[in-house]
C-alpha cells in the first residue's frame, strides 16, 4: 500500500493507510548527545529509547531528545534548519536516514508508491531546496520505494480542500518554513516558501524576552492561545506580536506572487496545517489578516482544520495534514499505476499471439 | 451549360469586334483615306472602327466570372451608348456634322466607351482582390481540415493532463546512494522495536476526487479504438453539418469555428465543474 511522508524541520511524519483507517508514524527531527557509559545504555534501553552510539558519545532521537533535553538542559540539535537540511549540522544527514527509516518502515512490496513532502522554492532567502529533496528522495528510494515529490502547500490542498475539488490555497505553518500553493483543480497555480515558522517565533521572542528559546517554545505548545489579552512584558504578548509578523509577512508575499500571475475566476477555499497553526486562536487571527490583505482573488472562506486536545484526537490535526496530503497523492498515483498495469496486461497475449 | 453559352457568345462577341475593327482599318488602307476622302468613306472606316471597339469591349465585360450586380446595367448602358454615338455619326456625317452635334455624338460615344473599360477594370480587380482572400481563407480552411475535432480535443486533453503533472517539473536527477552502514551502533530500541502508529478511523474518500480532478484516464494505444473515434466523429459532423447546411463556404467555416470552441468550452467547464460524462 502506498504511503505518504512528510519530512518536516520539527518533525517527520509518514501516513500508510489501513481498513477505512489511516495510520501515522511520527518522530521528532532532532537528536540530543550525551556521554555513554553502561549504566545510561542500560537504562535507555530499558526505557526503549532510541538512540545511536558512536564511540562513547550516545545521540537520543526523536521525542526523547526534548525529554532528556529538559532534564539535562542541554540544547538539543535538529538535523534541519529552515525547512532543509542544516548545513550547520554535520549529523544531519544520517541522524534524517535513521529517523525516515523508523518512521517508514520497510516497503510491503517493491516499487511501493511513497510521496514526500518538499519545500517548494523560498521567496525572502537564497535557501536551495534541490539538495534537501533529492537527498531525501534518494534516501526514500534507498529503502526500495518509487518517490515522488510532492509540494508542501499541495499536499495540504489534497488533503483538506477535497469538497471545493481542490481549488483553494493551502497554507502550511512549520517549524522552520511557511509553505504556500495556490491550486486550481488540484493544478498548484502559485507555490512559494518563506523561510520564516514557528522556531523564527520562537528565536524573535527569545531575542526580545531575553529567555532560552526551548522554553520559549514550551510556552507555546503549552500555555499560549491568541486573541487573549497578555500581560505587559509577558511571553506570550511577545509570541502574538511575532505570530501576527509572520501571518503578514506571508499573506504580503501572497498577495505580490498572485498579482504577478492571473489567476482564475473562481473561488478559493484556504487552508491552513502545520505545527504552528495549532496556538488557540490561529484560525481567527488568520482570518482577520486575510480580510485585511484585499487579495486579488475570491477567498470563500477558511478550512478550519481542528487543532488537538487530549483525548479527542483526529486524522485532520493540522500537524498531520501535510502527511495525509501525500498519502492521498500516493494512493491516486498508486491507482493510476496499478491501471496502467493490467491494461499493459490485457494488451500482451494479443501481441504475442500476432507474433506466433 | 449556360455558362459555356455565354462564354462562346462572349468570344464570338470579342472576335467580331476585333474584325470589325479590322475591316475598318483595312478599308481605310484600302481606300487610302484622309482628311480631303470621300464623306462615305469616312463614315464607313470609324463606324467600322466604332462598332469593333464597341464589340470588343462587350466581348470582354460578357467573360468577366462573377459580376457584380451592376455589371448588366453597365453593359448594357455602356452598349447603348456607344452605339448610339457611332450610328448617330454615321447617319448625321458629314452635313450634320457640326456643333453641338459632335459634341453630342463624341460625348455619348466616349461615354459608352469608358462605362464599358471602366467596368470591365474594374470587375477585373475587384475579382482579383476576392480570390486572393479566398485563396488564403482555403489555405487556413485546409490547414484546420488537417485536424479534426477529436485530434484538438485529444491535444486539448493532453495539455491539461501535462498542466496536472507536477512531475515534470522537478529535476529528473536521481541521486544514487552508495550501500554504507553506519559508523555509529543502533541502540536496541532502533533495532528490536517497530514505531509505535496512532491510528484514526478515516476512509480517505478525497483519492477518488482527486483521481477525476487531476484528470487522470487510462493512455491505451489502441487503434482500432483511436480509429473508430475518428469515424464516430466524423459521423457526428457530418449530420451536424447536414442539420446546419450554411448559406455558403464562409458561413460552414464559422459554423465549424463555433463547433469547435463549443467543444472547448465544453472541456474546460467540466473541468471547472470538475464533472466528466
Amino acid at each position: 500500500m502506498a504511503k505518504g511522508l512528510d519530512v518536516g524541520t520539527m518533525n517527520i511524519i509518514c501516513a500508510d493507510k489501513g481498513d477505512g483507517s489511516i495510520s501515522f508514524a511520527q518522530q521528532r527531527n532532532a537528536f540530543l548527545e550525551m556521554e555513554s557509559n553502561d549504566l545510561t545504555k542500560h537504562m535507555l534501553d530499558n526505557s526503549k529509547v532510541l538512540y545511536t552510539q558512536r564511540g562513547s558519545n550516545l545521540n537520543v532521537l526523536g521525542e526523547d531528545a526534548f525529554k532528556f533535553s529538559n532534564v539535562f538542559n542541554k540544547h538539543i540539535r535538529r538535523p534541519m534548519k529552515q525547512g532543509i537540511i542544516s548545513p550547520d549540522e554535520k549529523d544531519s544527514v544520517p541522524m534524517i536516514k535513521v529517523i525516515i527509516e523508523r518512521v517508514l518502515g520497510a516497503p510491503e512490496k517493491k516499487d511501493e508508491v511513497l510521496y514526500v513532502s518538499v519545500p517548494a522554492n523560498p521567496v525572502d532567502d537564497q535557501l536551495n531546496v534541490l539538495y534537501h529533496s533529492k537527498t531525501v528522495e534518494a534516501l526514500a528510494k534507498k529503502l526500495g520505494y518509487r518517490t515522488f515529490p510532492i509540494d508542501e502547500g499541495l499536499a495540504v490542498v489534497y488533503s483538506e480542500l477535497s469538497d471545493s475539488n481542490f481549488t483553494g490555497v493551502g497554507v502550511s505553518i512549520g517549524a522552520g518554513m511557511t509553505n504556500v500553493s495556490v491550486a486550481y483543480m488540484a493544478t498548484p497555480i502559485v507555490s512559494f516558501s518563506i523561510a520564516r515558522g514557528g522556531d523564527w517565533i520562537d528565536e524573535q521572542v527569545a531575542t526580545s524576552t531575553g529567555m532560552a528559546k526551548e522554553r520559549i517554545t514550551s510556552i507555546k505548545e503549552t500555555d499560549f492561545s491568541l486573541g487573549a489579552e497578555y500581560e505587559l512584558g509577558s511571553v506570550q504578548g511577545a509570541l502574538a506580536v511575532y505570530y501576527d509578523a509572520l501571518l503578514t509577512y506571508v499573506l504580503q508575499h501572497l498577495k505580490r506572487k498572485l498579482s504577478e500571475t492571473a489567476p482564475p475566476d473562481a473561488e478559493f477555499q484556504v487552508a491552513i496545517a502545520g505545527g504552528s497553526t495549532r496556538a488557540k486562536g490561529f484560525v481567527e487571527m488568520f482570518e482577520n489578516r486575510l480580510n485585511e490583505a484585499e487579495l486579488p482573488i475570491k477567498i470563500s472562506g477558511i478550512k478550519k482544520s481542528r487543532y488537538i486536545t487530549p483525548g479527542t484526537r483526529d486524522s485532520r490535526d493540522p500537524l498531520y495534514a501535510i502527511a495525509r496530503g501525500c498519502l492521498i497523492a500516493a494512493l491516486t498515483k498508486e491507482a493510476s499505476l496499478e491501471a496502467e498495469a493490467s491494461q499493459s496486461q490485457v494488451a500482451e497475449p494479443v501481441g504475442a499471439e500476432e507474433e506466433e | 451549360m449556360k455558362s459555356k453559352m455565354n462564354h462562346y457568345f462572349a468570344s464570338m462577341t470579342l472576335l467580331s469586334g476585333f474584325i470589325l475593327a479590322l475591316m475598318g482599318i483595312g478599308f481605310a488602307l484600302s481606300v487610302n483615306l484622309t482628311r480631303r476622302s470621300d464623306p462615305g468613306e469616312i463614315a464607313i472606316t470609324y463606324t467600322f472602327i466604332g462598332f469593333g471597339l464597341s464589340l470588343i469591349l462587350i466581348g470582354i465585360n460578357l467573360m468577366i466570372i462573377k459580376p457584380k450586380e451592376y455589371h448588366r446595367i453597365a453593359v448594357v448602358g455602356g452598349l447603348i451608348l456607344s452605339w448610339v454615338g457611332v450610328g448617330a455619326f454615321y447617319l448625321i456625317y458629314p452635313e450634320g456634322w457640326k456643333y453641338p452635334n459632335v459634341t453630342f455624338v463624341a460625348a455619348a460615344y466616349a461615354m459608352g466607351i469608358c462605362l464599358l473599360a471602366g467596368n470591365a477594370f474594374a470587375n477585373t480587380v475587384l475579382y482579383q482582390i476576392e480570390e486572393r482572400a479566398r485563396l488564403l481563407l482555403q489555405e487556413k480552411t485546409d490547414k484546420e481540415q488537417d485536424h479534426n475535432e477529436e485530434d484538438i480535443d485529444k491535444e486539448v486533453q493532453k495539455a491539461l493532463e501535462r498542466s496536472f503533472s507536477r512531475e515534470e517539473e522537478f529535476s529528473n536527477f536521481n541521486l544514487g546512494i552508495k550501500e554504507k552502514g553506519y559508523d555509529f551502533i543502533l541502540g536496541k530500541a532502533l533495532t528490536d522495536s517497530e514505531e509505535q502508529k496512532i491510528t484514526f478511523n478515516d476512509d480517505i474518500s478525497e483519492v477518488g476526487a482527486l483521481h477525476y480532478a487531476r484528470g487522470d484516464k487510462l493512455k491505451v494505444n489502441d487503434k482500432g479504438l483511436d480509429s473508430a473515434s475518428m469515424l464516430l466523429a466524423q459521423t457526428i459532423n457530418k449530420n451536424s453539418s447536414v442539420k446546419n447546411q450554411p448559406a455558403n463556404s464562409l458561413n460552414k467555416n464559422n459554423t465549424k469555428n463555433i463547433r469547435i470552441f463549443d467543444n472547448l468550452k465544453k472541456i474546460f467547464k467540466r473541468h471547472k465543474n470538475g464533472k466528466r460524462t
